[in-house]
């Protein structure tokens, strides 16, 4: 599942090409992210937060406290196969449902419940046959579809009026993009189910005893970068006097070249704003080959594998794991896999994930979709209380995230027969920034700013792991390297803070004349990346690539695109 | 007397029922998603909601400018998969036919038939390895013998013939098997005959063995035709990467990307359809012409 989740969060964060649905894409990932932390426990988030509980939180909504007679909703979910439950429980009678049952009156009703794979298909067959249940899951897609049908309910004013602390506080720190795809026509249609995309940021990660043996320095700049990628290749590091090692890995279909662009103020295949304020193509533009000159630079000194043509995340990751790798990028969490793997084979390794090196004076941003996970949560036409769900949503938050109490955890989340429990809440939101959160906590109790009991159940997992970790068992190398002193998380922290990102502008489901033409855009853009950076082609190629890509519907493309993002401004 | 074998048959007309109710159900039912191949398909509109747009998709997938690219990609690789497919399973059988001693004959016959349970989701990792230019065991015999190291994956010039011999390695010795079990149904007689009148192990091969096994090379050839639109999409899309496009993309692997990663359902049934379509006119046409020259009928 970890493993799983990990090569996907990867590749949706950096495959993702503009014209696909990016929600749908990252869609399993979060949520496998998320199954392998409830396993390691987890519950809360924000250091201010490490004093409330469920029930001073609630208080502040102006919901009404309780709803008498119940109210009943019916709804549909997806699970993931780790899914159990508790003797005697199912999917409409569990700790969940119950708890929401006796103290705020509303019955969850689930009508059907499958795996995730299946959801997708089976919600449009559901939304195709015009009988929807009170509240889902909608994707981007079906969101503009059931807008369009009618079928669902404007959650505008519900959302001002009702909206409980909790749930305004995560939906803000998920910044303004989801609840603008939420929107259509100046009308919140459905909760943004927010993601963790920015703080699965593709830092750069460094053999750090492969520098210290060759004397190298950490990557600050981006000629660091080049002197140690060019020393990891060419100076046999790992002392076998052969030419076997790898500066750095890159996939087949070039998802991790991102962040290298994304170093040279180069961003690829998403919308950004150009200088009169209308959205262009990122792969076009002057600074994409700029970067492709760099890559192809890299390729013929060496540095790349050459074999890197064939091989994707899966096989790069198993170089890694080979320990032939010297630098890649990749989100935090790639501290549990694939680096634990590296560790495990030969404990000398040492790893540590760096921020983007500076290639003049103006800091690399990240390059990020729209970072939801799925969808949105919408609400059936004509139902009578849309603001239980809100109330769903924040019983959700306050006893997965924001709970100091083991007892809740063990309830809600997982315990030591159950580590799916938390599963069971029949609506979800993300907390975009919980693994970064859980760092800081953490290093607050390592150097003594916080005392190990004021911190949330999830938080005590980690602090034990990096116990046992310095205590000598490297088992749990891996989350030291995320959570622990100078961990990846706080690299992320670093980008969150002072917010380097650059959005992809496109929110939307995607146009019909994307559509249309994206399966061919998509090849042509790849296949002349591939040449350039590999030498079959020169560099000059790259102005025909962009002729070719504007004469082949990249025209009309950007102009849909800018006809909607006037249109929805 | 009609009637009284009626009464007898119907146990065993009852057992069919099932298989039939399976393939009317999955393969019947399923058909009517070919109305999707002339519609603007909307998943949430359903079939019979969408809008009919008539022969559109056929001229949306020819107006795309690689589309001839990769029916020539199909075609060549198909082809040469169906000539090497039938050409040395048959040489193999023939071989293993003269093998003296029964142990080494199924010895080898299991052996080469193991690939076959493979799936290429998992050969493919290990293709990737053995065929590596650098540290790939192939590329080291190469090299041993003074040769210099291919990049059979990432070559636009050997990806196609990587693609068949890997393939062939993979299945020959299921088809192997099937020619096999067609000598064993030749008369011993006929080559007790044939050497009495002084006929050599070639003579014998080529008048008794070949035509022995004619009906059955026949048949396997016939229904391999329906393939020639077929290049395998497992396997190459396990093996292709943005480098091999332009020798490796196929029809599969464009409907692939085409429906599933970017949800054009209509456009990708219409290919779909169109390759049911070129395969159904081939089976018939081999069919009538291994019937008219071979006189021999499948049904």
């Amino acid at each position: 599942m970890k493993r799983f989740g990990t090569m996907i969060t990867l590749s949706s964060m950096l495959a993702i090409s503009a014209l696909l649905p990016a929600c749908s894409n990252n869609a399993p990932s979060n949520e496998a992210g998320k199954s392998s932390s409830a396993s390691t426990g987890s519950s809360e988030s924000s250091a201010t937060a490490t004093a409330s509980n469920a029930s001073s939180e609630t208080a502040s909504a102006g919901l009404p406290a309780k709803f008498d007679p119940p109210v009943e909703m019916s709804y549909v979910s997806y699970q993931f196969a780790t899914l159990k439950y508790d003797k005697g429980d199912d999917v409409n009678n569990n700790n969940w449902t119950r708890m929401l049952k006796d103290e705020y009156g509303i019955v969850a009703k689930n009508v059907w419940e499958v795996p995730y794979a299946q959801y997708p298909q089976k919600t449009d067959l559901m939304i195709a046959s015009g009988d929807i249940p009170d509240f889902f899951l909608a994707s981007p897609t079906q969101l503009k579809q059931l807008y369009e049908a009618d079928m669902i309910e404007d959650l505008t004013d519900v959302y001002n009026k009702y909206a409980p602390e909790l749930v305004r506080k995560v939906q803000d720190a998920a910044g303004e993009y989801p609840r603008k795809a939420a929107t259509i026509d100046g009308k919140l249609m459905g909760i943004p189910f927010t993601g963790v995309l920015r703080e699965s940021v593709n830092g750069l990660w460094v053999r750090m005893d492969w520098i210290k043996k060759l004397g190298l320095p950490e990557p600050k700049t981006f000629e660091d970068f080049m002197t140690i990628a060019d020393a990891f290749a060419n100076k046999d590091p790992d002392g076998n006097n052969k030419k076997d090692t790898i500066g750095l890995g890159l996939d087949k279909d070039l998802a991790m070249t991102a962040p290298f662009m994304n170093m040279l103020h180069a961003y690829k295949s998403i919308w950004t704003k150009d200088a009169d304020g209308k959205l262009v193509y990122s792969s076009t533009q002057p600074a994409m080959k700029e970067s492709l000159i760099k890559l192809h630079d890299l390729y013929e000194k060496g540095i790349l594998d050459k074999e890197f043509v064939v091989k994707d995340v899966t096989k790069l990751f198993e170089d890694v794991t080979a320990n032939r790798v010297g630098m890649f990028y990749s989100a935090g969490t790639a501290g549990a896999y694939p680096l634990q793997g590296s560790k495990d084979n030969d404990p000398n390794v040492e790893w540590k994930m760096f921020p983007l090196p500076a290639y003049d004076d103006q800091p690399g941003k990240f390059q990020t979709e729209l970072d939801i996970f799925h969808g949105f949560w919408v609400v059936k036409k004509g139902f009578k209380h849309p603001e239980a769900l809100l109330r769903i949503q924040e019983q959700w938050l306050a006893n997965f995230y924001f709970n100091n109490s083991d007892e809740t955890h063990q309830k809600f989340v997982s315990n030591a027969d159950n580590d799916t429990i938390w599963m069971e809440s029949p609506a979800k939101l993300y907390m975009p920034t919980r693994n970064r959160d859980f760092y800081l906590l953490v290093n607050d109790v390592l150097s003594g700013k916080a005392d190990k009991s004021t911190v949330p159940p999830g938080v005590r997992d980690i602090l034990g792991m990096i116990e046992k970790y310095k205590a000598g068992d490297n088992q749990f190398w891996g989350q030291n390297l995320i959570y622990g002193e100078g961990g990846s998380m706080g690299v992320a922290d670093h980008y969150i803070n002072e917010n380097l990102y650059v959005q992809n502008e496109f929110i939307a489901a995607p146009l019909q004349v994307m559509v249309d033409k994206g399966v061919n855009l998509t090849k042509l853009e790849l296949d002349a990346f591939t040449k350039i950076i590999t030498g079959n082609e020169p560099i000059e190629s790259f102005d025909k690539f962009v002729t070719n890509w504007k004469k082949q519907g990249g025209d009309d493309v950007t102009k849909a695109i800018n006809e909607w993002y006037t249109a929805n401004q | 007397m009609l009637k009284k074998s009626w009464k007898r048959e119907l146990p065993l007309h009852l057992l069919l029922l099932p298989a039939a109710a399976i393939v009317f159900i999955f393969n019947y039912i399923p058909m009517a998603g070919i109305l999707m191949a002339f519609e603007r398909y909307i998943p949430t509109k359903g079939i019979w909601g969408s809008k009919w747009v008539g022969f559109d998709n056929f001229s949306y997938i020819f107006s795309l400018p690689d589309t001839y690219t990769v029916l020539w990609n199909t075609l060549f690789i198909a082809c040469m998969k169906i000539v090497v497919g039938q050409v040395t399973p048959i040489a193999v059988a023939l071989l293993l036919n003269e093998m003296r001693s029964a142990l080494i004959k199924r010895g080898v016959q299991t052996l080469i038939y193991l690939p076959h349970f493979l799936s290429w989701t998992i050969l493919g990792g290990i293709m990737i390895d053995i065929l590596s230019p650098s540290s790939g065991i192939v590329n080291q015999m190469l090299t041993a013998i003074g040769g210099k190291p291919i990049f059979f994956l990432g070559d636009n010039n050997w990806f196609p013939f990587t693609i068949v011999i890997s393939n062939e390695w993979k299945e020959f010795g299921f088809s192997t098997i099937v020619y096999l079990a067609a000598l064993t149904g030749i008369s011993p007689a006929l080559y007790e005959a044939a050497v009495m009148d002084g006929a050599g192990r070639w003579r014998q091969t080529w008048h008794i063995t070949l035509p022995g096994m004619r009906p059955v090379i026949i048949l396997l050839v016939t229904l391999s035709l329906g393939q020639v639109l077929n290049a395998g999409f497992e396997q190459i899309f396990v093996l292709y990467s943005p480098q091999v496009y332009e020798s490796g993309d196929i029809i599969d692997t464009m409907v692939y990307r085409m429906g599933m990663l970017s949800a054009q359902y209509g456009p990708a049934t219409a290919i779909g359809l169109m390759k049911s379509f070129v395969s159904l006119i081939l089976i018939s046409v081999a069919y009538f012409l291994a019937y008219r020259l071979a006189n021999y009928r499948i049904f």
